[in-house]
């Protein structure tokens, strides 16, 4: 899967989440980045704070409940991180669909936390990283799919385990939601 | 489908390309008729399905994302 059908399904998201928090503005906030905030952190294979500095000059990402960055990792494999953000501290959560407990990918992304915390005149927050088990993926292609569907599910509030049809389901109904230009549910 | 203004016309279709090879089908109307198709799907590959945001969407974003692909 490229970066136009993920980010094209991320438009989606915040599509539907700007209408769940226009009728219920107590619901849960979510910020989605699209797939070039990592690149751009980890530009030429360097921690870049100073590339991404001002991508969040028009939303306070301390303010939200949970952020959502979706990572190709080493440009050939789709992973999520999911941050959770609380008062004081939060939680920093690495979905593989081939089951690693990659380091490099939620390291980069405290440290942008901790970067945006100081750039943003914010207090710094305690980050806690894990790496929740998650179905794994049959073949080598499906890690987008994963990522789309984790991203959905824990945008609406249920557990990312709840992916329990084929991914040739989620890919028809990915594709049917595109073209549709919308998504069902609330999150 | 090419326009009735543009259909290889028979005196075309006699124009062989190759003079070495008078049985060659490089006539004049089948190269009319390949190029037209030719045209016709790069156009098609060209032309977003759906626009979502700022992002347009052409086939072959929907033939990654179909099942078996």
């Amino acid at each position: 899967m490229d970066d136009e059908e993920l980010n094209a399904y991320g438009v989606l998201l915040e599509l539907r989440h700007k209408k769940t928090t226009d009728v219920n503005p107590t619901a849960p906030k979510h910020l989605l980045f699209n797939t070039f905030l990592f690149k751009q952190l980890w530009y030429l294979q360097k921690y870049s704070y100073h590339m991404v500095r001002r991508w969040t000059k028009n939303n306070d990402v301390f303010s939200m409940d949970t952020i959502f960055i979706p990572v190709n990792h080493a440009n050939s494999h789709w992973v999520l991180v999911a941050v959770r953000v609380g008062a004081e501290a939060g939680t920093i959560s690495f979905f593989d669909s081939l089951g690693s407990r990659l380091k490099q990918v939620p390291l980069t992304t405290r440290q942008w936390l901790m970067n945006e915390a100081k750039d943003k005149g914010k207090p710094q927050h305690e980050w806690t990283i894990e790496h929740p088990y998650c179905r794994q993926q049959e073949n080598a292609d499906e890690c987008g799919v994963f990522t789309l569907v984790h991203m959905d599910l824990l945008a609406r509030g249920m557990d990312h385990m709840a992916m329990t049809k084929t991914t040739a389901y989620y890919r028809c109904r990915i594709a049917a939601e595109l073209l549709a230009g919308c998504l069902r549910g609330q999150g | 489908m090419l326009p009735a203004s543009e259909h290889p016309k028979d005196e075309q279709s006699a124009v062989v390309e190759d003079p070495e090879d008078p049985t060659s089908p490089l006539t004049q109307a089948a190269m009319i008729a390949v190029n037209a198709v030719v045209k016709t799907t790069r156009t098609r590959a060209l032309l977003s399905i759906v626009k979502i945001g700022a992002i347009p969407l052409h086939e072959g974003n929907f033939k990654n994302l179909l099942p078996d692909s």
